[in-house]
Parts: structure tokens; C-alpha cells; sequence
């Protein structure tokens, strides 16, 4: 998603993520543990960024393990195709946190 | 132009166009999401799931649906109460005092709002060390107690209120009203006026009154042990001795004792008597850290060090602090 203009996946994603923070925040007020949004979100966001570059390349390590242990014919991966993958992990992973909050 | 550069501009980024719609998508699941989780979120229906995670202690999410169902501008006592008591729960004092600070103000008689609110002041004031919370919380239990004098937990509370502000007059002054009513277990609460002085470093009027606690009942341990620490903090070192050896006749494994008994032998240099006592100890448990730790240091001053720290060891491992920084400063860690 928005392979052409990553800054705009980073634009979008990010303010997703703040008004998920925003929903966090209006939660956990009652614990006295409201914190600082903007920290919080660019905290948060920089925690699903990397768990998704994980996730993404252990999917790629296991999908080249994959391609081994079947013998498969050896075909490029393309970077466009893994970006796509780490971009659905990040709306994925905004998704659950946001199922989760909604819970409560 | 030419028909290549005409065509170039003519090709919309395909990419571009996919993801902006995918994202709104997304958006739009979101926000079906949410609004379809809070459609029909009537005031009725908040407060029933509120009170539902009320009785079954799940206070946060009590707390949850009780704020929202205060947005419906009720005016209501009882959720002001139950709402206070979820955020005393979940530690959050000021809110908490807030709210039953607005069940008291429609209430004038509800004696249960001042003890709650007493209660929150108390626990804020514990927080921040606020002096002036003390006493507001203390004004609060008063008007409680004029409204119920039958309620053992508020003399408590006041007491301890005021224990905490450092009014040790006023504490005697809440167990003294105590006493005067005929339903309170007296032997506590002369043990409590016997700490106030304690506290106040006044040992020998605390003796008179763990004295009197156990004229009221003769099987209360605790003050024995409490009439033996007076005398030993005013170096009467034969008479704790005594009132321990008391605590221990009516109680033959009541363990504080024993320790107190070994922690004195210990401190008279009469190791080897420390060391019968602290036996005597792990023959009821085993697992007692003081004892392990009183038998670790007698050893120690007689010399026996194997045998010193194989105790320390076991009294580090059941939680003994002290044994730990001993063992550590022997640098056997």
C-alpha cells in the first residue's frame, strides 16, 4: 500500500495510530495513568512499526525455508510484494489494538 | 507533447488509487466498529452493565460504564457511591473523594458517603504525606459518627486518620468514644490507645493501657508482646522478659514472641540461650526467616561460621533482608 509514496503510508498509518493513543488515553484515565500523547503515540507507533518488520521478515525467512525444503523454483521476491505485506501488518496490528480498546 | 508524453500523464499511479481505497475501507470498518459498539448505549443499559462488573469486582470496567452513564446528567446517590468506591479500587483517591464528596452533598444523612469519603481523603492523604487531608478526612468520619455511633469501622478509621496526621489526643478521643459504647471489643482498643502513646514515645501510660487490654481479655497475646516492648524500649530489660514468657504461657506457639525472646538473649550477648529460643521457633516453622536469621548471627558471635551462614543462607531464601546484606558483606554471593 502506497509503495509510491511511503511518506503518505507513514502520514496515514501515524495519525491512526494517535487517535487509537487518543482512545487508550481516554481509557486508562481512571487508573491516573494518562500520559503524553504525542510521546505515547510516537512511542506506540514506533513499537508496531518494528514488531511488523519482524513479523515481515520472519515471514519472508520462512517462506524462503519453505522454497528449500520443496525444492520450489527460485523466484525473486519482490520488494514491492514484502512492502505490501509489512503495510497489511501495520493496518492489521492498528486493527486488534483497536478491536481490543473498543472491548472496554 | 508528444503521444508517449501524453499517455505518461494520462496513467494514474493504479497504486496510489488501490491503497487510498483500502484505507478508507479500513477507515470506515473502524468507525462501524465503534459506532455499532456504542449504538443503543442507553442510560439504563450503562448502568445495568456497570453494576453487573460492580458485584462481580471488575472495577475498571465498572468504572468504565459508570462514567459513561454519568454523562446522562444522574443525579443518583447510590451510583455516586459505587462509582466512588471502583476508583477507590482502582487507587484513584481525588476522583473517588469527588464523587462521593457529591453523594454526601445530596445526601446529608448517608453516613456510609462520609465514612467513604474519610476513607479516600485518608488513603490520599497516605499518598501524597498531605497534612490537610488528614484532617479533612477526619471532619468527614466525625460528622459519620454523629450520624452512626454504632459503627465499629469509623472509630477505626478516625482513629487511624488521625494516627496518620500525627493528633494522637484526637485518636484517644475516637477510642475513647469507642469505649464508652458497650459493643466494641474493648481489649482492642485499649491496645490501640496503648500504640498512640507508643507512638507518641509516652511508654509508660502504653503499658497502662496494653495493661488494661489484657485485664479485658486475657488471651490477647499481642499486648503482652506490646507491654514487653514498652519495657524494653524504658531498658527494663526482666520485665519484657517476663511479659514475654507471659505471651508465650497463654499462647505456646504464638512465634513473635519467641523471637523477641531470642532478639533480647541476643542483645544481653547470651548467645547460646538465642540459639535454644530460635530452635524452639523452627521446631513450629521451619521456614521463619527471623528465626533462621537470629540463629545465623548467635553463630556468627560464637565463632561458628559454617554453621552461621548455612542459617543466614536459609533466611535470605524465605525473605530475610538483613541475612541477605550479611551474606553479601561476608561477599560469599
Amino acid at each position: 500500500m502506497f509503495y509510491n509514496k511511503r511518506y503518505l503510508f507513514v502520514v496515514v498509518s501515524y495519525l491512526m495510530n494517535f487517535i487509537l493513543c487518543l482512545l487508550i488515553n481516554k481509557c486508562f484515565i481512571f487508573l491516573e495513568m494518562g500520559f503524553n500523547i504525542i510521546l505515547g503515540s510516537i512511542i506506540i507507533y514506533a513499537i508496531i512499526l518494528t514488531s511488523c518488520s519482524v513479523a515481515t521478515l520472519i515471514l519472508l525467512y520462512l517462506f524462503k525455508i519453505f522454497k528449500w525444503l520443496f525444492k520450489l523454483k527460485k523466484r525473486k521476491i519482490e520488494q514491492k510484494f514484502l512492502w505490501n505485506i509489512f503495510s497489511i501488518f501495520v493496518y492489521l496490528c492498528i486493527f486488534i489494538i483497536f478491536f481490543k480498546i473498543t472491548e472496554y | 507533447m508528444t503521444l508517449k508524453k501524453r499517455v505518461a500523464i494520462k496513467v494514474y499511479d493504479k497504486n496510489l488509487k488501490h491503497s487510498v481505497i483500502v484505507t478508507m475501507c479500513f477507515v470506515a470498518i473502524m468507525g462501524s466498529i465503534y459506532f455499532i459498539r456504542n449504538l443503543n448505549y442507553s442510560k439504563k443499559y450503562l448502568l445495568q452493565k456497570a453494576n453487573e462488573y460492580y458485584s462481580k469486582e471488575e472495577h475498571f470496567r465498572a468504572a468504565k460504564y459508570f462514567s459513561k452513564a454519568l454523562n446522562f446528567n444522574i443525579a443518583d446517590t447510590e451510583v455516586y457511591k459505587k462509582y466512588g468506591t471502583s476508583l477507590l479500587k482502582l487507587g484513584n483517591y481525588s476522583l473517588a473523594a469527588k464523587y462521593f464528596r457529591l453523594a454526601s452533598s445530596i445526601d446529608a444523612y448517608d453516613d456510609e458517603a462520609y465514612c467513604s469519603l474519610g476513607d479516600a481523603l485518608y488513603r490520599k492523604a497516605c499518598e501524597n504525606g498531605d497534612k490537610q487531608s488528614f484532617v479533612e478526612a477526619i471532619e468527614y468520619i466525625e460528622r459519620a459518627v454523629e450520624l452512626n455511633p454504632d459503627s465499629e469501622k469509623l472509630y477505626l478509621l478516625g482513629g487511624l486518620c488521625c494516627r496518620g496526621g500525627g493528633l494522637y489526643e484526637k485518636a484517644r478521643t475516637f477510642y475513647n468514644k469507642a469505649l464508652s459504647s458497650d459493643n466494641f471489643n474493648k481489649a482492642g482498643f485499649y491496645n490501640l490507645i496503648g500504640n498512640t502513646f507508643d507512638e507518641e514515645g509516652n511508654y509508660k501510660e502504653a503499658v497502662i493501657y496494653y495493661e488494661k487490654a489484657v485485664v479485658s481479655d486475657n488471651s490477647f497475646v499481642t499486648a503482652f508482646c506490646s507491654i514487653g516492648d514498652m519495657f524494653l524500649k524504658m531498658n527494663d530489660y526482666e520485665s519484657a522478659l517476663k511479659n514475654y514468657q507471659k505471651a508465650i504461657e497463654v499462647n505456646e506457639k504464638f512465634v513473635p514472641a519467641y523471637i523477641k525472646i531470642a532478639n533480647l538473649y541476643y542483645d544481653k550477648n547470651n548467645f547460646t540461650k538465642a540459639i535454644a529460643v530460635a530452635f524452639k521457633v523452627l521446631k513450629i516453622n521451619p521456614q521463619d526467616n527471623s528465626a533462621n536469621y537470629s540463629l545465623g548471627m548467635s553463630y556468627k558471635q560464637l565463632g561458628q561460621d559454617k554453621e552461621s551462614l548455612e542459617y543466614l543462607k536459609k533466611a535470605a531464601f524465605y525473605g530475610n533482608d538483613k541475612a541477605l546484606k550479611e551474606i553479601k558483606r561476608r561477599n560469599v554471593l
